[in-house]
Order: C-alpha cells, then sequence, then structure tokens
C-alpha cells in the first residue's frame, strides 16, 4: 500500500488563475467596480445614519427652534428613568421572540421536511399557511391579535373559553400577561420567515447522511443532534441575526396590540424611539434612542457572528 | 403587408380612444367640481393646498362625502377663479401633524391646513401660522367660547387658527339599568356596581395608551381646580395642593377597577370606537365617551334602545365640581399670501357653520347653535351646559409628553402594577428629568 | 462475519415491481459484487440488507437473524456510499469514530479503534482534517475506514468508486481487495462497471430489470454466459453477435451470417446445437476469437474485411470492420495489425463461439465442453426460478 502515501501528499488543490480577465482587472482596480455600491449605500443607508448621529448631539425637535449642539439629549435619555424598564422589555420581547421563533420555525420545518419525504399530501398548504402569516402587515397582525385576545365579553379567545367553562384570561391588562400575549403575536408573525430559512437549510443536507449515521446506529435524536443541527448551524446563526435585528425594529404590531401599555409593560425600544419622535416631537432624543437601538443590534449581530465558521468551507 | 395591418390593427382603437377621451374631458371636468386631488376647475387661475383629514369630504361613509360634495361646489362657486389642491391625511394623525410641522418649516407644508387642537401649541411655537384677524370680525372672535379663544390666539392677540368644532366628554348611561345621572364619584362607582350586579361588564373608559385615557381622566383633575402646568410650561400636577387633587382623581379610576365597578380591561381600551362597540353590543350600561358617541349610537341601535341611553355630565368628587375637557380640530393658514390666508379664512368658516350643522359637530361659538336648527336636540342642552365647565389641554409645547406620561401611570394604576402615590412620583422623576434639560 | 442470505426478496414502488422476487445467498467471507446497468434493482437489494430501503416481500437474513424489521443500526452492517457521505463538520478521526461512540464504547477504546482503522489505511497524518480539505481518493478511504472500525458482521458498498477518476479507480479497486485479504468481512459490491465486477469479485452477480441474469464466478460468467444480455454486458470490448441460421455442411453444422460467413461449429458442440438446425440463430463471438490469418490463406472460418478503424491499445490494438452491416470487433496482437483502410483476412476461432436462441436471449448450453469443467452449470444455481421459466 505505497500507493496510499502518494494520494495522502497529492492534494494540492487547484486555484484559478487570480490575475485573469475581467476579475484581474476588478481586483487590481477594485474602486470604479465598487463606486455604484458605494454610491448607492452612502446616500440611502450612510447618509441617514451619520445624520442620526449628529442629531443625537444637537437638541433637535420636530417643532423647529434653533438648532443648537449639545449633550443634553444623550444625557436626558440616558438618565431617562423609564430606559431601564424600555430595555428590559426589549430584552425580554426580543429574547423570548427569537427563541419561540426560531424553535416554531424549525419545528415547522422538520415536519416539513419529513411530510415531504414521506410525500404525505398537504404539505404544500401548511407552508402556504405559515407564509400568509409572515405577509400580514405588522399593524394587521396588532389589529388581529387584539381581537383575539380582546377582554371584552365578546373577545374571540376569552368567549371560547367561557364556553368551556374556563374563566376569561386578562391577556392584555395583566402587565405580565400583556407581553406574553404581544410575544405570542409576534411569534406567530414572524415564525414563517425562520421556517423558510430553515427549511431551505434543512432541503440542502445530503439525504445519504442521515442514512450513513442510521447504519452507524444513530438514533433519531442523535441523527437530529450529529447531523442536522450541525448542517443548519450557519442558517440558524444568519437567521438568528436577522430576527433579532427585524425584533429589535418591531413596532407597528406591538403599538397597535397595547400601545406599550399596560402603563410601559410593553413599550419597548423601537417604540419608545417612535414616541419620542412623534409624540414628544423630540428629534434629538429620538436620535440618540435610535444610535442605542443600531449599537444594540451591532453588538448582537457581532455576538453571533462570533459563533459563525470562518475561514473554512 | 402584414406588418402594416398588424399596425393599423393596433394603433386605430388607441386613436379611436384618445378620440373618445378628448372629447369627454370637457365635460368631465366640468361636471366634476370635486375630484380625490381637487376642488374647483382645473384650470382655475388661483389655487391653494388645503391638508384635510378623511372624515368629511373624502368620509368612507357616502352621505357625509355626498353632503360635503354639495358644501363644497357650492362654496367654490361662489369663490370663482379658486381651485383647492386637497391633500389627504392618514389615519396615524399624530405623525400627519408631525409631518405637517416638519414640512411647513421646511416651506414644503400646505397652505392650508386641519389641526388637531391638542397640536395648536406646537404648530404657535413653530411660528407657522399666519394671522387671521384680517378675515374674521370683532364679534366673530368675542363670540369664540372662552377656552377656544384662548388656544388660537397668541400673545399679541393675534388669531392663529380656526377652531372649528369641539367636543367634550360625558357619562353615558343606559337609563334602562342606571335611571339616574350620577353626580359624584362615589355615586358613579355604586351605579357602576349596580350595572355590574345586573350582569353588566361596568363602567368603561379610555384606559390604554392613548390621549384620550389622560384627556378624559384629566377632567375629574380640573374638576378639582387642578392645574398641570404653570405659567412656563412647566409641569405642576405633582406638587403641592395639585399632587392631592391628582391623587384623588387617580383613586376614583383605582377604585372603580379594584372594586369591580369598571373591568381591568378599561387598560387596554385605547380607542372611543371600542367603547361604542361594547356599548352596542349592550355588555357595559355606563361609559365615559366623547359627545360624538351620541350619534353614532343613535345610528347603530335601534330606535327603543337608542332611546335608553342618555348623556350626563361627568360627575366630580361632589356634585359642584365639575370639568370636562375640550378637543376639536381647527383649520389654520400656512402660507404668507393673503389672497390664499382669506380662502383658508372662508373654507373654516365652511367648516364651522354648514359643515358642523351637517355633521353634527359642536360649533366653537355660541351663536352658531343659535343659527342652525340641527343643534335644537336634548343632548345638546346637555353639552353646551358641559361646555360651561370645558378645559382645554394646556397650550404647551410640553404637553404631548406630559400626556404620555399620565397615560402610562393611569395605564399602571389600573392594571395593579403600581400605586397610584407611586405611579405619581415616577412620573414626576421621569418628567423632571425630560425638562431640566430644557 | 456472517452469510448474507435472501429469500424471494422483491421491492415494490406502489404499481412498480424495481426488484422481483429473488434469492441469493452471499456466503461468510466472500466478496459477491452486484452488477448491471442503472435502475437494474442492484442497488435497491443492497440498500434493501441495509436496511435503508423497506423489503416488499420475501426475507432478509444475515447470519441467523431475519433482519426485515432491524434498523439499519441494528443489523451490524457498515456501509461505503458512492458520495462517501462523511459528516462534513466532524474531522476524519470524529467520522471513523461516529459509530462507535453510538455503540457506547468508551473513549479509549475508540481512539485505540480509530487509530487502528486508520494505520490499516495508513490514513493517520489526516484524522485531524475535515473531509472538505481530502482529495478523493482520501475520502474514500476515510469512508472504508469508517466501515471497518466497527467490525460490522458485513461490508456493504454502493458504487464506491463511480466518482474518482480512472487511474485512482484502478488503484483503489486494488486496495480494496487487499484490505478484502486482511479484513476478510462478507461483502457486497454494488457497480456498474464491468471490469471492478470482474477483478474484485469472488462470484458476481449479473442483474438486469429487476432479475438476476447470472450468478458465478467472473471467468465462469465470462466464458459461459447464460444470455446474450451477460454475454454483451460482461466484457470489453463487447462480444460482437451476428445473426444468421445453422446449416448442415459437408463436414457437420456450420453457421452462415446472413452476410455470408460461413463458420463451422467444432465437433465438440455438434450434438448439442444440432436441435437448432435451420432455426434463425445468433452467434456470439468476443474479440479475442478473431485474430489475423495467415497470408493468402483460403482455410476454414476466414473472411477477408475492410478495416475501418484501429485503436492502438498499446499491448494489444482493436480492429473494427463490418460484417452485413453489424460492426464489429477484433482483438489483435500490434505486430500484426492492418492498417485503416486495408483489406485483411480474418480468421475466426470457433471453438470459443456462443450460440444464442435469438427469441428467448438464452445461450445454448454444451455441457462437458466448457474448460470450466463440472463447476461451470452448477454456478447457475442461484439464479431466480423466474428466469428459467422465462419463456
Amino acid at each position: 500500500m505505497t500507493s496510499s502515501s502518494s494520494s495522502v501528499s497529492a492534494d494540492a488543490v487547484p486555484r484559478p488563475d487570480a490575475k485573469a480577465g475581467l476579475m484581474g482587472q476588478a481586483q487590481s482596480h477594485p474602486l470604479p467596480w465598487l463606486m455604484p455600491v458605494i454610491v448607492v449605500i452612502g446616500a440611502f443607508y450612510l447618509y441617514p445614519i451619520l445624520d442620526a448621529l449628529r442629531l443625537a448631539f444637537t437638541n433637535a425637535s420636530l417643532t423647529g427652534g434653533e438648532e443648537v449642539y449639545s449633550l443634553a439629549a444623550l444625557r436626558a435619555v440616558l438618565t431617562n428613568p423609564a430606559l431601564p424598564t424600555v430595555l428590559g422589555n426589549t430584552a425580554i420581547f426580543t429574547a423570548a421572540s427569537v427563541v419561540g421563533q426560531m424553535l416554531l420555525g424549525l419545528g415547522i420545518a422538520l415536519l416539513v421536511v419529513r411530510g415531504e419525504r414521506n410525500s404525505l399530501p398537504g404539505m404544500l398548504v401548511l407552508r402556504t399557511i405559515v407564509l400568509a402569516a409572515w405577509v400580514v402587515p405588522g399593524v394587521a397582525n396588532g389589529v388581529i391579535w387584539s381581537m383575539l385576545f380582546s377582554e371584552a365579553p365578546f373577545g374571540a379567545i376569552n368567549s371560547t373559553l367561557g364556553l368551556m367553562g374556563i374563566a376569561p384570561v386578562s391577556w392584555l391588562s395583566s402587565p405580565q400577561n400583556a407581553m406574553i400575549s404581544v410575544i405570542i403575536a409576534n411569534i406567530w408573525q414572524g415564525t414563517a420567515f425562520s421556517m423558510i430559512v430553515i427549511y431551505a437549510a434543512l432541503k440542502g443536507i445530503d439525504e445519504t447522511l442521515y442514512e450513513a449515521a442510521a447504519v452507524d446506529g444513530a438514533l433519531p435524536w442523535e441523527r437530529f443532534a450529529f447531523i442536522t443541527l450541525p448542517q443548519i448551524k450557519v442558517a440558524l446563526l444568519i437567521n438568528a441575526i436577522l430576527i433579532t435585528i427585524q425584533t429589535l425594529n418591531t413596532f407597528d404590531a406591538v403599538i397597535s396590540l397595547t400601545g406599550g401599555g399596560p402603563g410601559r409593560a410593553t413599550e419597548v425600544l423601537s417604540l419608545f424611539t417612535y414616541n419620542t419622535v412623534f409624540n414628544n416631537f423630540d428629534l434629538a432624543g429620538g436620535s440618540v434612542l435610535s444610535i442605542v437601538l443600531l449599537v444594540i443590534a451591532l453588538a448582537l449581530a457581532g455576538l453571533y457572528a462570533l459563533f459563525l465558521p470562518r475561514g473554512e468551507k | 403587408m402584414t406588418t402594416r395591418t398588424h399596425w393599423a390593427r393596433r394603433v386605430v382603437p388607441l386613436m379611436a380612444a384618445t378620440a373618445m377621451t378628448l372629447s369627454a374631458l370637457p365635460i368631465s371636468a366640468q361636471d366634476q367640481m370635486v375630484a380625490r386631488d381637487r376642488v374647483g376647475p382645473v384650470d382655475a387661475e388661483n389655487s391653494l393646498t388645503f391638508r384635510l383629514t378623511a372624515y368629511d369630504l373624502y368620509s368612507a361613509d357616502e352621505a357625509t362625502a355626498e353632503g360635503f360634495e354639495e358644501l363644497f361646489t357650492d362654496f367654490i362657486n361662489d369663490n370663482p377663479g379658486w381651485r383647492i389642491d386637497t391633500q389627504l391625511q392618514t389615519g396615524n394623525l399624530n405623525e400627519e401633524q408631525a409631518r405637517i410641522l416638519e414640512q411647513s418649516q421646511a416651506g414644503r407644508g400646505p397652505d392650508c391646513a386641519m389641526i388637531d387642537s391638542a397640536q395648536l401649541a406646537a404648530f404657535k411655537e413653530a411660528s407657522v401660522l399666519a394671522p387671521m384677524n384680517d378675515f374674521l370680525s370683532e364679534e366673530e372672535i368675542a363670540d369664540f367660547f372662552p377656552y377656544v379663544r384662548e388656544g388660537i390666539t397668541d400673545d399679541e392677540g393675534n388669531v392663529l387658527a380656526l377652531w372649528w368644532f369641539t367636543d367634550l366628554r360625558v357619562l353615558y348611561r343606559n337609563t334602562d339599568v342606571v335611571p339616574d345621572a350620577p353626580q359624584t364619584w362615589d355615586e358613579t362607582q355604586a351605579a357602576a356596581l349596580e350595572t355590574v350586579e345586573a350582569g353588566y361588564e361596568g363602567m368603561l373608559f379610555n384606559g390604554g395608551r392613548t390621549e384620550g385615557t389622560a384627556f378624559d381622566w384629566l377632567a375629574f383633575y380640573w374638576a378639582q381646580g387642578g392645574e398641570i402646568v404653570d405659567a412656563d410650561g412647566m409641569p405642576v400636577f405633582y406638587e403641592g395642593e395639585n399632587r392631592e387633587m391628582f391623587l384623588n382623581a387617580l383613586e376614583f379610576y383605582d377604585g372603580l377597577v379594584e372594586s369591580g365597578a369598571a373591568p381591568q380591561r378599561v387598560a387596554t381600551i385605547t380607542t372611543y370606537d371600542d367603547i361604542t362597540a361594547a356599548a352596542a353590543a349592550g355588555t357595559t350600561a355606563m361609559f365615559i365617551g366623547g359627545n360624538w358617541q351620541y350619534a353614532q349610537l343613535q345610528t347603530t341601535l335601534d330606535a327603543e334602545q337608542a332611546a335608553a341611553w342618555e348623556v350626563s355630565e361627568l360627575p366630580g368628587p361632589t356634585a359642584d365640581q365639575r370639568a370636562t375637557g375640550t378637543g376639536g380640530w381647527a383649520i389654520a393658514a400656512l402660507s404668507d399670501d393673503p389672497a390664499k390666508v382669506e380662502m383658508c379664512v372662508e373654507i373654516a368658516k365652511l367648516y364651522a357653520g354648514p359643515g358642523n350643522a351637517f355633521q353634527r359637530l359642536l360649533p366653537t361659538s355660541a351663536a352658531l347653535y343659535d343659527e342652525y336648527e340641527e343643534f335644537a336636540g336634548p343632548e345638546f342642552a346637555v353639552f353646551a351646559e358641559a361646555l360651561e365647565n370645558g378645559q382645554a389641554r394646556p397650550g404647551v409645547a410640553s404637553y404631548p409628553e406630559i400626556s404620555a406620561q399620565i397615560q402610562v401611570l393611569i395605564g399602571e394604576v389600573l392594571s395593579q402594577a403600581k400605586e397610584p402615590e407611586q405611579a405619581l412620583d415616577d412620573a414626576a422623576v421621569a418628567l423632571d428629568a425630560a425638562f431640566s434639560q430644557q | 462475519m456472517a452469510p448474507v442470505t435472501l429469500t424471494q426478496i422483491s421491492k415494490s414502488f406502489g404499481a412498480v415491481e424495481t426488484v422481483h422476487p429473488l434469492d441469493l445467498e452471499v456466503k461468510d467471507h466472500e466478496f459477491l459484487v452486484l452488477v448491471g446497468p442503472s435502475g437494474c434493482g442492484k442497488s435497491t437489494i443492497l440498500r434493501m440488507i441495509a436496511g435503508l430501503e423497506t423489503v416488499s416481500g420475501g426475507e432478509v437474513r444475515i447470519g441467523d437473524r431475519v433482519v426485515n424489521t432491524l434498523s439499519p443500526g441494528a443489523r451490524d452492517v457498515a456501509m461505503v456510499f458512492q458520495n462517501y457521505a462523511l459528516y462534513p463538520h466532524m474531522n476524519v478521526a470524529r467520522n471513523i469514530a461516529f459509530g462507535l461512540r453510538r455503540r457506547g464504547m468508551t473513549r479509549a477504546q475508540v481512539d485505540e479503534a480509530v487509530l487502528e482503522a486508520a494505520r490499516l489505511l495508513e490514513i493517520e497524518p489526516l484524522l485531524g482534517r475535515r473531509p472538505s480539505a481530502l482529495s478523493g481518493g482520501q475520502r474514500q478511504r476515510v469512508a472504508m475506514g469508517r466501515a471497518i472500525v466497527r467490525k460490522p458482521k458485513v461490508f456493504l458498498f454502493d458504487e464506491p468508486l463511480s466518482n474518482l477518476d480512472a487511474k485512482l479507480r484502478a488503484q483503489m479497486r486494488v486496495e480494496i481487495k487487499k484490505l478484502h485479504q486482511k479484513v476478510p468481512t462478507t461483502t457486497v459490491y454494488v457497480t456498474h462497471d464491468q471490469v471492478e465486477a470482474m477483478t474484485m469479485a469472488d462470484r458476481l452477480v449479473v442483474m438486469n430489470n429487476g432479475r438476476i441474469e447470472q450468478v458465478g464466478r467472473p471467468m465462469d460468467v465470462y466464458a459461459h454466459p447464460r444470455t446474450r444480455f451477460v454475454a454483451e454486458f460482461i466484457g470489453s470490448p463487447a462480444m460482437n453477435f451476428w445473426d444468421g441460421r445453422l446449416e448442415a455442411g459437408s463436414k457437420g453444422l456450420v453457421f452462415v451470417a446472413h452476410s455470408g460467413l460461413r463458420l463451422s461449429v467444432p465437433a465438440s458442440r455438434q450434438v448439442a446445437y444440432r436441435p437448432h438446425l435451420g432455426r434463425p440463430m445468433t452467434l456470439g463471438l468476443r474479440p479475442e476469437a478473431i485474430s489475423v490469418a495467415p497470408d493468402h490463406t483460403d482455410a476454414r472460418d476466414t473472411e477477408m474485411v475492410t478495416i475501418k478503424l484501429v485503436e492502438p491499445l498499446g499491448v494489444e490494438t482493436l480492429a473494427f470492420f463490418d460484417v452485413g452491416g453489424v460492426e464489429s470487433c477484433a482483438r489483435l496482437d500490434p505486430a500484426h495489425t492492418p492498417r485503416a483502410g486495408d483489406s485483411a483476412r480474418l480468421t475466426f476461432d470457433t471453438a470459443m463461439m456462443h450460440l444464442i436462441a435469438p427469441d428467448t436471449g438464452e445461450v445454448v448450453t454444451c455441457e462437458g465442453r466448457a474448460t470450466g469443467g463440472a463447476s461451470a452449470p452448477r454456478t447457475h444455481e442461484h439464479v431466480s426460478h423466474q428466469r428459467e421459466t422465462t419463456p
């Protein structure tokens, strides 16, 4: 078996010639190629962010008046006694929504993939139904759930519970329940996105890996833990980044379901920011808050990104 | 040959259609004085932009829209040479008002716009409103209710807007269940408890995160003589005597929920429509609502049920300590062109007189009640009487933030998350922090 | 290690039967190759043995145990897949260890077994690498390591070499055979490549359309194909087939092809072929049975042909020519090869002929003549009943 040693070493992966043709031009003079993207990103993404950053250090207000640079808005926002509550709400809302959407999305995706593999009927319908929830605008989502959660004697869920002899639940009027209700509504709407991302990742897994594992004697849960999870890890992380940012920015569903109440029980950072700008006309304060939101989103995205595999394929 | 036939087949119908459109155009332009984006002829020499809400000319309710189409058609016939370019405000009124303000400051605003009376202060402070004094008589100005006149006039005596209708909060009751109007808080709670015993869900009112929550409730604070802000516009409701009165009013609400006279779900009610729905469904026999809900109930319920609903002045801590929050909408000019300002005033008068009569909205000057027979109903007597104790929101730019804090603290109290005193103290800290920077 | 016995085993997908009921026994320590064109059912049989495919009918037995309802993991088999199916997120060591860990061995035992397998396959330096950093041949080796480390009763190979280039394939063929000599585990090997089948099998099973065509030792199957399909499938370049009929000549039976080519039937086969006298038959002759005739002879069983194409392969040269419109091939000594376009007289060695009944596709057997001796007919014993009753 001397020949095997040569196959161990004869392993040079061929590299395409990097300096050839258009690719070569793009690599030696990248700027003209990147210019269109830089301009678009600069005009539509970077400028608003920089302007928000600038406004955060002014006293700007929607009601006008002379703009003066100051740290007052920054100080006011950071010392606002409501901020810890709002950040706490945001943490709970985001964490629960992300975990819930990932788990539920994973569950449904596994169900659909399994169903399709066994060619069960109705899988397309199931996928479509879940997607339908995602297509519903956030405000409409809030309205739908506010009808379901309504505590009026004619509220959908409570009157159904009543028929079964179960006492009405204060879905929205109790601070703890209100947060749970808002999370449920958000998970209901957001799950489809996670499902689609995870579904695509699951479809990409080589079927023979499961066969190899089955022959290797792996139990179903072991196949999930040792094949499925590692194979969809990247998709899960990217999905986590996307839905975390999306959840951090969610306020339309909250505003139409609870308006942030009762009290501040469901007031999340994005809603707080919205209220600061459009209720209090405090543009500077709103800018500070949106920067805070941006920093939190970036920090979380960076945290997730640490777990992304790098350098290898 | 074939290509020519093809060409002909495609172009001939097109030309025919164009010819028909062209011949039809002048007719439709004359016929339709009111379009989706304008009132008046397309080719009028003068024009002004008018930003209005979707509750009258462009109402989803056909009868209302038709009525206003007629009013506007007459109006434009009386003002030849003018065209009003209409711009619709979307349902998110808070955002819309902020947008008008921002656009006006950038010089891109409308010439004339509907402005929420609660937002008037912000507009006044931003100095974007054009004085209307030249186009209003002394008598007309003097005839406004005092709180209205105060709201639309600046320190120099300039009238900066025409507050064309007002509204107020009253206590609604189903007289089948509650025959006599409760006059005090205690009577109200007792009456509400009786309705609960009769199988109703108790008294309803706005308690969620919405302006209505603060505004409805402020009546009970004002009834005791409480002040929200001082002369400089700084919040003072949590200091000295005000604090006591504030807590009294809070405890009135707290007591309603704690005693079961009101369901805890009031903490989730954010629109008057939610309340109307409950009244129409017959699940409540008492609620705090706006005067406009009276007409809604009359049209929603059948005559017999509708007749059972009556309104009375909001209760006070004692029978003779009363107040009610008054709101409504104003029309203001945001243009420097005197001709446009005049047109804007004329439009405002159209709304204030015949417009209000058509919609049964409450005019802001006493004279108009006598002028139109539409205001002859018995409910208007109650409204007019209650308006004597009318209180507008303080015309200061800090009001939205104060209102937001009051909404939060009422929510906290109603959801039993905080005791009234704790909730008030927290709001005080928040407001102190917010305003200390300014 | 254990024998594998398939009894009346079949597989259907809905109404379509892809494997018709068949019997097959893989003896202990045997290296059995299932060969046939794609879609012939060979992989399905392998997967039914592995438990990756349910059995529609019949019985699969490994050793003494009927395993029809056992999960793949419980059958104590190991499988090497066509695409290797290495776990991409695990390094080589963990890939090899995976099956052991699932079977509850301690870490130390696992490490030792992995090292032993790695040594055997000479992949020790690769243990820390991920599959993505390996070449095709290395992956192949790891896949085998994963199989042998478990010391299973049966090895199953599903076209394991088809993703490799020709040179590597030849090399790995040898290595798999060597490995089987060192670790003589019962092996079922599926391939569509008749060269692999011939070179590796102790016995090979030729399959077509969900049925077994023939079972036997490679050289027996090569020399004595039972059917035209086997005759055509096994051997490269493929056997030549000429249609014609058996006629009585002055010195016994003569096969007269439609082209006019006359080939005399050797004396040893006269009796066996006589019943087919006068019938339309097909004659099969392998390319190596054709050679260049000595100059200007006009002996029996020779024919002048025009060489159309010549493929020199070094050790031999393939010459293509036309017999009555049928492209035919001869395997010639490179030293005496005509050039393309030349006319040449070729000798046809009828001692190696096969006579095939065109209606059944069966080769006419001639007992006692075969070089394989008495064992030749016996290699047919595992052929399914269907095969024998097919008209």
